[in-house]
């Protein structure tokens, strides 16, 4: 009897155990992909830095940090909405992908447990000296500002998509369901537009209109001049993946398991294409193709005017990460860490490489390297043409 | 084994509370309690059983206390006179354990939907996309509406109310049915045990999702109105602690007296 006590006591805390603390998920990590300015890429770390690495340093295995070579920590203190270097206490995950324009780089962060938001303007030539950021006086600075934000008195949600640059301003969308617009230079807000849902997603610009998705399946389009709204489609489920502009069309997916393609000017649906998860990522336009990679573990090519199906790749696990284009190969990184070459025009995989560890960020072409952000907070160099590992570097910490 | 665990329990529980919180207005904190009342009654059939076979073991401790003292040093003879006491009372001693195995499962299922369902951050809503069936109403639903009574039910509530109203149902709750011991020794451990899951549970509801949180809240409280129906009152949770070695004692039941009702003399025969 007492035996069957113990086995049924130790059954029970099994069960409890594995129910408690075996269900809640993925901790939040971040999936920030790399961009290039000036040949040193820019990425976010899934331990809250954002990290300058010089390819050439690495490819030559020399010790971080080499020449231009930076990494700043972007985390959230314990007082609410102050943002510290040294004395952080809280880690910011960064889900977008750097953006960098006159030689500033602009990241959004978010906060996955107050679920408050950043945006930091960050300087690199002051970053490569190693002073605590932020240095106000040189241009360096963050939104919203301490001072603003330790009041209380604005409410910045949390930063998934990545912020985009157009001219002299930075536009993000938050998921407390706001538009901002930010001066890039000063880094105070110009204009801000309230929608309901939460956003996820990256804005797309062009010329004078601002594309943007929420939850609430909502497509806006506003006027870059003062955010007034032009106009509006309503997609039937939640929209994640980022927009993409180009010509007179904008393309995005939805909860629906739908891509749909929409007139910029009107904002009537051209088509919608129909897959067998949700598109999650920004889907790839190049001349009258888009490339969309999808939950279901496919990649498409759909022809931009039509909406017809050209053709289908199964990658085997599901595809988060945006596909890129190398000449007239397209990159495509499934979940699992398998990177497959294919053919842009007919979708027939040249080859395969594995890094083994999962991909979700997004990818990156520079002179025929592709750049993959893994799980494992490692930066894979790649070269598509040969499907060998060029080199790998470790983003954490801890790795340096 | 994941596989057959999502695709028989999990996935149709986690789906069905999305399409639920569709039809019911977009409001999941309503999806949660509508589905946590569904299950629990489904489920009824083996809570009574549960319940009612804890009831006859508590009758008979009275009696197993005294067989205890008497066989103190020979515990063959102890064996056998209380397997002959549970055989003579028609109990089946591992009868109140098997229903709750059976429907912990359903519980582990349930709240790990919750909390799936609730996909806080851009990592868990990627994972919830490879559990969600082609349903439109899944689709329409999800990412689902986190707000509910003023609560942020992906977020964990940092008021203490939650976590009060958590770990007093469930003190209740155990309460009603946790007889008062006679021996000092097995009181303090009954007090303690008491203290500890309430205590532990308030302390869990500060960590994860009010969700979660809601979904303990609606449970405990149908716990206690079935133990209150089938027991036919508050049970030992108004039991006077003094009375209860007297009445023990007398070699009568612990305390205190059921109403006895049909459904729970059913249980003795």
């Amino acid at each position: 009897m007492k035996r069957g006590k113990i086995l049924f006591v130790l059954i029970l805390s099994c069960l409890l155990g594995l129910s408690v603390f075996g269900c809640t998920g993925a901790r939040p990590q971040g999936w920030s992909g790399a961009v290039a300015y000036n040949d040193i890429l820019y990425i976010g770390s899934m331990d809250g830095n954002i990290v300058a690495v010089n390819p050439s340093a690495r490819s030559q295995g020399l010790s971080f940090p080499a020449e231009g070579e930076w990494a700043c920590p972007v985390k959230f203190s314990g007082s609410r909405g102050q943002t510290a270097c040294a004395s952080a206490v809280a880690q910011g995950n960064i889900y977008g992908t750097p953006s960098v324009a006159e030689d500033f780089v602009y990241v959004g962060v978010c906060d996955s447990k107050t679920l408050e938001g950043k945006v930091f303007a960050i300087n690199p030539s002051i970053r490569i000296r190693g002073i605590d950021f932020p240095v106000w006086t040189e241009g360096e600075w963050i939104y919203p500002p301490p001072q603003i934000s330790g009041t209380g008195r604005t409410q910045f949600g949390a930063v998934v998509g990545t912020p985009v640059i157009a001219g002299d301003t930075v536009y993000v969308g938050t998921s407390e369901g706001k538009v901002y617009a930010l001066d890039a230079e000063k880094g105070y807000c110009k204009w801000q537009f309230e929608l309901e849902g939460k956003i996820w997603v990256s804005p797309a610009v062009k010329d004078d209109i601002v594309c943007i998705g929420n939850f609430d399946g909502e497509l806006c389009a506003l006027s870059t001049q003062d955010g007034h709204l032009l106009w509006k489609f309503e997609a039937p489920a939640a929209i994640a993946s980022s927009p993409v502009i180009c010509d007179d069309c904008v393309f995005f997916g939805s909860f629906d398991r739908c891509l749909y393609a929409i007139d910029v000017d009107s904002g009537e649906e051209k088509w919608k294409f129909q897959g067998g998860n949700w598109f999650w990522t920004c889907p790839l336009v190049d001349g009258d193709t888009v490339y969309a990679s999808c939950l279901d573990h496919k990649v498409y090519a759909i022809e931009v005017k039509t909406g017809k199906e050209l053709w289908q790749f199964d990658a085997g696990d599901p595809v988060v990460s945006a596909p890129v284009l190398v000449g007239d190969l397209l990159v495509v990184a499934s979940q699992s860490g398998e990177v497959h070459v294919l053919k842009a025009g007919s979708g027939e995989c040249e080859r395969s490489m594995s890094l083994g560890i999962p991909v979700l960020a997004p990818i990156y072409a520079r002179e025929g390297i592709v750049y993959a952000h893994a799980k494992d907070d490692s930066l894979y160099a790649t070269r598509p043409q040969t499907g060998e590992i060029v080199w790998k570097f470790s983003l954490a910490k801890r790795g340096w | 084994m994941i596989e057959l665990w999502n695709g028989v329990i999990l996935d149709p529980l986690l789906n069905s509370l999305i399409a639920l919180s569709d039809v019911l207005f977009g409001n999941f904190g309503l999806a949660i309690i509508f589905l946590t009342i569904v299950v629990r009654l489904i489920l009824l059939p083996l809570t009574l059983r549960q319940l009612r076979s804890t009831k006859a073991m508590s009758a008979l401790q009275p009696k197993l206390q005294e067989l205890q003292k008497k066989y103190a040093r020979d515990k063959e003879k102890l064996q056998r006179e209380v397997a002959k006491l549970y055989k003579e009372g028609g109990i089946n001693p591992l009868g109140c354990v098997w229903p709750m195995l059976v429907q912990l499962p359903i519980w582990i299922a349930l709240y790990q939907s919750i909390i799936r369902a609730l996909a806080a951050t851009p990592e868990n809503l990627l994972d919830l996309s490879q559990h969600l069936y082609s349903w439109s109403m899944v689709s329409r639903a999800v990412p689902l509406n986190e707000n509910f009574l003023g609560l942020n039910l992906a977020q964990p509530d940092t008021t203490l109310i939650l976590a009060l109203v958590v770990g007093g149902t469930m003190w209740v709750q155990q309460k009603m049915v946790t007889a008062p011991a006679t021996d000092p020794q097995q009181r303090s451990m009954n007090n303690m045990t008491l203290l500890m899951m309430p205590l532990m549970f308030g302390f869990l509801v500060l960590q994860f999702p009010a969700g979660l949180a809601l979904y303990w809240v609606v449970s405990n409280i149908i716990g206690i109105a079935i133990q209150y129906f089938v027991s036919g009152g508050w049970g030992y949770l108004r039991a006077p602690p003094a009375l209860a070695p007297a009445a023990s004692g007398e070699g009568g039941k612990a305390l205190p007296k059921p109403q006895a009702k049909p459904t729970s003399k059913r249980v003795s025969k």
